[in-house]
């Protein structure tokens, strides 16, 4: 069995057959037991790990298969235009607003980053991990790439930050008497992305149409901000 | 279009960006350039949506997927992660409270005020 799955993992079908067993197994899981912490892409992550470990089987023979799915993040970037689209009517009704708010949610997000990490003492390659993490995946990596980050602590950080919007997100809503559909769509897309984005849909449909739409902007925006800011706090 | 037509678009649109960002001066990574310029492309009604919708739905159905690889490269970070797990998420956590709280009391401010004049207008009116 052992020497079946090494030879096996030498081929790139193993990578690919792996990382899509593995979301699909997450997946399963999320729907029996829906804890943000139990998020599939984690899960997933965490069993490919095991796995790769438990059968000795190296990075480089796993991303043989794996670069090919996240190759895929490219077009799904240039994807995200569609949605932005679809959504570009509330953003004319309220353009000066959404860009604003969200202009200054995303300056928030990399001077707290900046001021906390180093208060903490980080390794200057981390904390530019971490400065995109509030927007989606693929962009937050492709900036921390540009800035001198870890593509892989970014990916992973993006996800804790979105849990982390996801579950203290309505209660903060509630505490700071934010009551607006719009911002609480705002304030959940532009902070913790796809995954506050589907919190915000249990909040109401208006709270999910601008959330989305924040993911596209606040990502586009980071993307400009984030080495402007860097080369000013560094 | 059929849907490998899409992909194509999609793809050619992709390489361009990424093209387009090699230039020094532009700040934006090569598929951020390409996103901007697929919405400049819909929004002057080159490309129209049916024309990129399923294969567009695709990519974004399965976004989740396509980073895990990339999470998975983290076990060649073990070391920092394990020096520095922790104040990781001492960063995260109250940031991205920040953050939500931010951009949130931000725009319930901004609507406020527009509320307000547009009240004030009204008066105005009456």
């Amino acid at each position: 069995m052992a020497d079946l799955i090494q030879t096996f993992s030498e081929t790139p079908m193993f990578g690919l057959v792996l990382t899509l067993t593995a979301y699909a197994v997450g997946q399963k899981i999320y729907i029996k037991l829906p804890v943000s912490f139990f998020h599939p892409v984690l899960t997933a992550s965490a069993l490919i790990i095991l796995f790769l470990f438990f059968f000795d089987i190296s990075l480089d023979d796993y991303q043989n298969g794996g670069r090919m799915i996240s190759f895929m993040l490219g077009p799904a970037t240039v994807s995200l235009a569609l949605p932005l689209y679809k959504k570009i009517d509330i953003l004319k009704s309220h353009f000066l607003i959404i860009l604003t708010a969200i202009t200054v949610g995303t300056i928030t997000s990399i001077i707290s980053v900046t001021l906390i990490s180093k208060t903490l003492n980080l390794p200057s390659e981390l904390t530019l991990s971490l400065i995109p993490k509030s927007v989606t995946t693929p962009i937050a990596v492709e900036t921390a790439e540009k800035i001198g980050g870890l593509p892989s602590i970014t990916a992973l950080s993006v996800i804790f930050t979105g849990i982390t919007g996801a579950v203290t997100g309505p209660a903060l809503l509630k505490l700071f008497r934010i009551k607006s559909p719009t911002a609480k769509g705002l304030a959940l897309g532009t902070a913790s992305h796809a995954i506050g984005t589907s919190r915000a849909l249990e909040l109401g449909q208006t709270e999910g149409a601008i959330s989305s739409l924040s993911i596209g902007l606040a990502g586009i925006i980071t993307a400009i901000a984030a080495p402007i800011l860097v080369r000013i706090l560094f | 279009m059929g849907v490998l037509g899409e992909f194509l678009l999609i793809s050619l649109v992709t390489t361009a960006g990424v093209l387009i960002a090699t230039i020094p001066l532009l700040p934006f990574p090569g598929t951020v350039t390409g996103m901007l310029i697929m919405l400049i492309l819909l929004l002057t009604n080159i490309i129209k949506v049916k024309q990129i919708s399923r294969a567009s739905d695709f990519f974004s159905s399965f976004l989740p997927l396509f980073f895990i690889p990339l999470i998975v490269n983290i076990t060649s970070e073990q070391e920092l992660l394990s020096r520095y797990g922790i104040k990781l998420l001492i960063v995260i956590i109250p940031t991205t409270i920040t953050t939500l709280i931010a951009t949130g009391l931000t725009a319930k401010l901004l609507l406020y005020l527009t509320e307000k004049k547009r009240n004030k207008a009204g008066e105005g009116d009456g």
